[in-house]
């Protein structure tokens, strides 16, 4: 066998027919010519080398301008509506939670002369953690809507649930706490001593345990509570954007699937408000914190998982 | 009005690949990176002429019939008419910069 045979067989699965033409064939055909034409010794052996150094560079450049077409192709294909509605639904959401998260401060602040847009724009942080996870629900319904659930689509729900995650992330631990501590001194037109909300993570579970051993065990409890459940809302967009995923298969009505989610969304919230208000001694057992507060994220994935393994098969064929 | 994306444009590998190919007529890839001496890749040099060959300024042709048994015949380069032209150009341009900027 001539060398370059099975490098050739891998690049054609990966390049497109221009590339191999004009790029990996050369390349071989040329590696085949100056091996032919060395005397077999160690000078073979570094034109070998050589052109297997060579074939490989070629190879990096069109192997994943190659796996990018091939990649973008089947949502090239898709409808661009399907894109416009998937967005138009997420910024609908986000726009619709954040402003009803908002209207409980504002409504208590209202006739305040201090009540201006710059007190308005520190509100919007604390609003965001429960508005991505429903932004990211209400953008794959209207994405995946009617559409057959493929392997390809699973991923693509992923990476965006992945992608709220990392959103969300940043929001609770740096964003929120900063907005609520500039709130609260724009309130107070001095420096204030940071409360459990305006402190990271780490601070809050520093205080916590500085409570627990001090033995404040109802203040502490809430504290560790709090410090669990931020990093449970922190991992809420991965298992609505599944949520999403599992009605979605059902093929119920739209607006079906978007008042589950809506409905979800709910009780997510008076979840952790609920639990956020009540101090107690039970949470300073981190593990008990830690159960309670990842339980609504584990229900929504059981029931994700229950809603997609018994999804009927959908006959429409599907471009992705 | 000449706007910049119809001025064509070359690289310094595209030009030194212009120059060889004027220099020697015809030239497979490989005989380039040695004719070049170093100063074309193996690795580079296939992707440089797969680029040219699109902006028109080589053409190739693959040989009738390989030497060796099962192996893939080689790709032969030529400079075009407007390949050769370019490189007139640039020639030319790059002498007149040196001078211009040698006083």
């Amino acid at each position: 066998m001539m060398p370059g045979t099975r490098l050739r067989r891998l690049a054609a699965r990966l390049c497109s027919q221009r590339a191999m033409e004009f790029s990996i064939d050369p390349v071989i055909a040329d590696l085949q010519h100056e091996y032919e034409q060395t005397t077999p010794g160690a000078r073979r052996l570094i034109v070998l080398a050589d052109g297997y150094f060579g074939f490989w560079k070629v190879l990096a450049v069109h192997a994943p301008a190659a796996w990018l077409q091939r990649t973008l192709r089947p949502f090239a294909r898709a409808d661009a509506r399907m894109a416009i509605g998937a967005l138009a639904s997420a910024a609908l959401s986000l726009t619709l939670v954040t402003v009803a998260l908002m209207a409980a401060p504002v409504a208590a602040m209202a006739g305040r002369e201090i009540l201006g847009p710059w007190l308005l724009t520190l509100l919007v942080p604390q609003s965001l953690p429960f508005s991505i996870p429903l932004t990211l629900f209400a953008g794959v319904v209207s994405a995946i809507s009617g559409r057959r659930v493929t392997t390809m689509i699973r991923r693509a729900v992923v990476l965006v649930g992945l992608a709220g995650v990392l959103a969300s992330f940043s929001t609770i631990v740096w964003l929120v706490p900063a907005a609520n501590q500039a709130f609260r001194e724009t309130i107070a037109r001095s420096t204030v001593l940071k409360g459990g909300a305006e402190m990271s993570p780490q601070e809050l579970r520093n205080q916590a345990l500085t409570l627990k051993a001090q033995g404040h065990a109802e203040r502490a409890g809430e504290l560790l509570f709090s410090y669990h459940a931020r990093w449970a809302i922190v991992g809420a967009p991965l298992p609505f954007a599944w949520f999403a995923l599992g009605l979605t298969a059902r093929h119920l009505r739209r607006i079906s699937t978007f008042a589950s989610g809506l409905a979800a969304c709910v009780v997510y919230v008076l979840y952790f408000f609920e639990l956020h208000v009540v101090g107690s001694s039970m949470f300073t057992n981190e593990w008990i914190a830690f159960a309670v507060a990842w339980l609504p994220n584990l229900c929504i994935v059981g029931t994700s998982a229950a809603l997609l393994s018994a999804a009927p098969e959908r006959p429409t064929p599907d471009c992705a | 009005l000449i706007t910049r994306s119809r001025v064509p444009t070359l690289s310094s590998k595209e030009a030194l690949v212009l120059e060889l190919l004027l220099e020697h007529d015809e030239l497979y890839g490989l005989q380039l990176v040695k004719a070049s001496r170093g100063r074309l890749k193996r690795g580079t040099v296939y992707v440089t002429l797969g680029r040219m060959e699109g902006k028109g300024y080589v053409q190739s042709r693959v040989e009738a019939a390989p030497e060796r048994e099962g192996g893939l015949p080689r790709r032969i380069y030529q400079a075009t008419t407007l390949g050769r032209r370019v490189v007139a150009v640039w020639t030319r341009a790059l002498r007149q910069l040196r001078s211009e900027f040698a006083r």
